[in-house]
């Protein structure tokens, strides 16, 4: 279980983020979704232990993130940042293998390297392992990020009581890239129990894959529940600013609508 | 890595083992190969004979020119012991302010016997070497005693003119590095010595060593003639370099142009011509009217 | 980049690079002002030398080629770890100012030394001027890293620019130093300023190579966590690494490392940039390869350097760091455009 408490974020006496509270069960795959600056990923950064709250605090397993050790926090829970730079020619193995510091004295490196092996198999960059890093397109990139962080929170029977945090993970990703990349995420959730959280501009795809979504604007919660509840045009026209309106996401169902709307006429 | 280790290690352990080194040489060398590491040192060792005997020289040894030819082996302060060695010498001379030089400590533990030379800022000091020279190669007291007494009726005859100077006239020595880089003379230098012998004064009395130059600092100094190296390509090079002097034509050597070029290792190096540069710098003072 | 081609594995390998360093300083052994024949490095080897010749190798021509390797390995993995710690290959001790640090504060040592503590014996000067050069190298090293590493990104040219101000006021201090300093020490300092390795002594070496194996140790085992580093600061608290003590034992290690190194042998620059980047260029940047690598090949480099630099001129010797500087600097100029053709500079 992943707990915020009253967390808020200051800096330089602005609130970033402001008394948010959530809950989320293990196994859940939950978005964080708000316009720009609503202060998605500070809060995602809180949930990960990477800044610590001004004010409130945040319960993994029950304990406080600033009680974790850092090697140990590492062992259950990954976290994608939107943009990672890597500073040196390392190749995408290299890469991957590095998500498995955390182990690295009670692992061979045999077992890492089958573990390498497949989280790239799992995001479909196999074929790129021995590439080096900074060859490659930001999308790939992207991905072979996506496999190191998988690589860091695989354990071989189950993924229960593991984190994934992404930050926009879709961005520099095509159509099917984004499907496909938030479907393996979706897998790993249902079939092995990760918890999965995401930031995600696409509400579309927020609905499609999320458990819960969290709505945010100006660094307070908005808005939360199932896509369902959270997704309702009228609470996305308040927390955009735009006017929205609902057009259903099953094409299948709406083919069969025109059609029955084709042969009544 | 490991090997890197072990390689250290290796040298290490090889290190403990070194052979002693050998014993000093005893006081005289019959048929000296003299490495000589000053321009007075070396101009000495050439009237006392021994040139032929010369194999290597550092760079202030400019006089005679023939000992240009020998193998240079650098600035005094920045010796290789291993280029010393390999000129086989029997015997290096350096003045006694290279005392501390690890390289010269270097060669003497190889056994090569280095003499430090005392060479006081003087014109007492071509006997000085003179006699230490002299005792080192172990040549009978007459063979310099002329040359000896030839120095010592030059140098009456300096005392006698330096009486004769109407008044003492303010000599200020001027030691440029480059553009940017001018050092005035102080007390306790060699500039100082001289200019005290030739019958003048060096204004710049309230400072030891060289200090950098300061345009205010020779202004108030005001002297009456200017000392400098020449650069060694002529009058014109020489007058040229005035340029980059500030503040000089505010001096009265500035504005009379009393200003005197000299060869650096001729005027200031003490050594056997060191007197007959002293007549020299005193005519061209006289010859300014003082 | 633009370019696709397939990512070279090591091409050197760590015994590979061992096996020239021990060629290079083996060979350099034969070379120098003072000629020896073959006959008596046979006899050398066979340990029946002696007079000038066993002399000439044992108390100058070796412990001038160990100060020489040791020296190199030193600059060389302290480039490197440099390198991780600012994330970016253009990070050299002398580029970021660090080594003008440490010659401002052993000239100061040296002022001092000559001054207020002439009296104590040379020894306890000596060791209290390698202090000093720590102490200025330490404190450089984190300034620069204060003023180039504000927030998530660190700047090239921010980098740079804090690196160059850094030197231009060491030197400039370092010049007021002269300023009051005689024209004896004025030329000491111009000397030692310029690099040298013509003053290896077994003692010296006896307090250097401790030095440069602990500096080795304490970098060596934080090779992974340098890997790690690679993805930035943030991104390997995430993973574990323990980012604050890591820093700390890098910005230690090589502080003490260069300021060792510049006490001895004054300012040798380039050598922390030129090694890690040709190996980076045949073997990766994986810091579990680059640094022993650099260790070994910036010892090679130096040797062989140094060999260059005392026959090249003989009997006289040309100043190690201006040489290494002549090697260096167009090397750097390369590294500087081809960044900047990859729009990695501002």
């Amino acid at each position: 279980m992943l707990v915020a408490q009253e967390i808020s974020y200051t800096r330089q006496q602005r609130f970033l983020t402001r008394e948010i509270s959530m809950q989320i069960p293990e196994g859940a795959f939950f978005t964080l979704a708000g316009p720009n600056g609503a202060g998605k990923s500070t809060l995602l950064r809180q949930l990960t232990g990477a800044i610590q709250p001004t004010h409130g605090r945040v319960l993994l397993k029950g304990k406080d993130l600033r009680e974790w050790k850092k090697l140990d926090l590492a062992l259950v829970r990954g976290v994608l940042s939107q943009y990672t730079q890597v500073a040196f020619t390392l190749s995408v193995l290299d890469i991957v293998l590095l998500g498995r510091y955390a182990y690295g004295g009670v692992e061979t490196s045999a077992k890492q390297l089958q573990v390498a092996e497949w989280a790239l198999d799992l995001v479909n960059m196999t074929a790129f392992a021995n590439r080096n890093i900074q060859t490659l397109s930001g999308g790939e990139q992207q991905r072979v990020h996506l496999a190191r962080v998988l690589a860091q929170i695989y354990h071989p029977e189950s993924l229960e009581g593991r984190y994934l945090f992404l930050d926009e993970p879709t961005s520099s990703l095509d159509i099917a890239q984004q499907y496909r990349m938030l479907q393996v995420l979706q897998q790993l959730s249902v079939s092995q129990g990760l918890t999965v959280g995401v930031i995600l501009h696409d509400l579309n795809l927020a609905a499609r894959f999320s458990d819960y979504v969290f709505l945010l604007k100006n660094g307070r919660m908005h808005t939360f529940g199932t896509p369902e509840q959270a997704l309702q045009p009228e609470t996305i026209s308040r927390v955009f600013g735009i006017p929205i309106s609902y057009v259903s996401t099953n094409i299948k169902q709406h083919n069969d609508d025109l059609q029955h709307q084709h042969r009544t006429r | 890595m490991r090997n890197w280790f072990s390689f250290s290690f290796v040298l290490f352990a090889l290190a403990s083992c070194q052979p002693d080194a050998p014993a000093a040489a005893s006081s005289v060398i019959p048929e000296p190969r003299i490495i000589s590491l000053s321009g007075a040192i070396t101009e000495t060792v050439y009237v006392l004979g021994y040139g032929s005997k010369v194999v290597g020289v550092d760079v202030t040894s400019t006089y005679p020119p023939e000992a240009q030819l020998h193998p240079k082996v650098g600035h005094v302060r920045s010796l290789n012991a291993e280029g010393l060695l390999s000129l086989q010498p029997t015997l290096i001379l350096a003045e006694q302010s290279e005392f501390n030089s690890p390289a010269l400590k270097q060669v003497e533990a190889a056994g090569i016997r280095v003499a430090y030379l005392e060479k006081p800022f003087s014109l007492e000091a071509p006997d000085v070497l003179f006699q230490s020279l002299g005792q080192l190669l172990g040549l009978p007291a007459q063979q310099y005693q002329r040359e000896m007494e030839r120095i010592a009726l030059e140098r009456e005859q300096l005392a006698r003119r330096s009486k004769q100077l109407d008044s003492r006239p303010k000599v200020a020595f001027i030691y440029s590095r480059g553009k940017g880089q001018m050092l005035l003379a102080g007390k306790n230098t060699a500039a100082d010595a001289m200019i005290q012998a030739v019958g003048g004064v060096n204004p710049l009395q309230d400072f030891e060593d060289f200090r950098a130059f300061s345009q205010e600092g020779l202004l108030a100094a005001d002297p009456d003639v200017l000392l400098l190296f020449s650069t060694g390509q002529g009058t014109e090079a020489d007058t040229q370099s005035l340029a980059q002097i500030q503040g000089l034509e505010q001096t009265k050597a500035g504005k009379n142009k009393h200003i005197v070029f000299m060869d650096g290792n001729y005027v200031l190096g003490f050594g056997p011509r060191s007197i007959a540069a002293a007549l020299e710098l005193q005519q061209k003072i006289i010859e300014f009217g003082y | 980049m633009a370019t696709d081609t397939p990512f070279r594995k090591t091409v050197f390998s760590i015994q590979g690079l061992g096996v020239l360093l021990i060629l290079v300083s083996v060979n350099a052994l034969f070379w120098g002002a003072y000629p020896l024949t073959p006959g008596e490095l046979q006899d050398f080897f066979a340990g029946k030398l002696t007079g000038t010749q066993a002399f000439l190798l044992w108390e100058i021509r070796i412990p001038r080629i160990v100060l020489a390797l040791s020296t190199g390995a030193i600059l060389a993995v302290s480039g490197a770890a440099l390198q991780a710690l600012f994330r970016n290959p253009l990070a050299d001790p002398m580029i970021l100012g660090v080594t003008f640090g440490a010659m401002l504060f052993a000239v100061g040592g040296i002022v001092l030394s000559y001054t207020l503590f002439s009296w104590l014996p040379v020894l306890v000067q000596q060791t209290g001027i390698s202090l000093m050069a720590f102490l200025g190298s330490l404190l450089f090293t984190l300034l620069v890293y204060a003023l180039s590493t504000k927030g998530r990104h660190t700047s090239v040219a921010t980098l740079l620019l804090a690196g160059i101000a850094l030197g231009a006021i060491a030197s400039a201090i370092t010049g007021l130093f002269t300023y009051f300093s005689t024209e004896t020490q004025l030329r000491d300092i111009t000397f030692w300023t310029m690099g040298s390795l013509s003053q290896a002594t077994w003692t010296m070496l006896g307090v250097f190579i401790p030095v440069c194996l602990l500096v080795l140790g304490l970098v060596f085992r934080q090779a992974k966590a340098l890997n790690v580093l690679a993805l930035g600061e943030e991104e390997a608290a995430l993973m574990g690494v323990a980012t604050q003590k890591v820093k700390k034992v890098i910005i230690i290690a090589t502080a003490l490392g260069v300021g060792a190194s510049v006490a001895i042998t004054g300012v040798i620059g380039f050598v922390g940039l030129v090694v890690p980047h040709f190996l980076r260029l045949v073997g990766g940047s994986d810091y579990r390869f680059l640094l022993p690598a650099a260790a070994l090949a910036g010892g090679t480099f130096l040797v062989l350097a140094d060999t260059l630099a005392r026959t090249i001129l003989a009997p006289a010797e040309l100043p190690i760091g201006i040489l290494s500087s002549l090697i260096g600097s167009p090397f750097f100029l390369w590294l500087l455009l081809k960044q900047r053709k990859h729009h990695e500079i501002f």
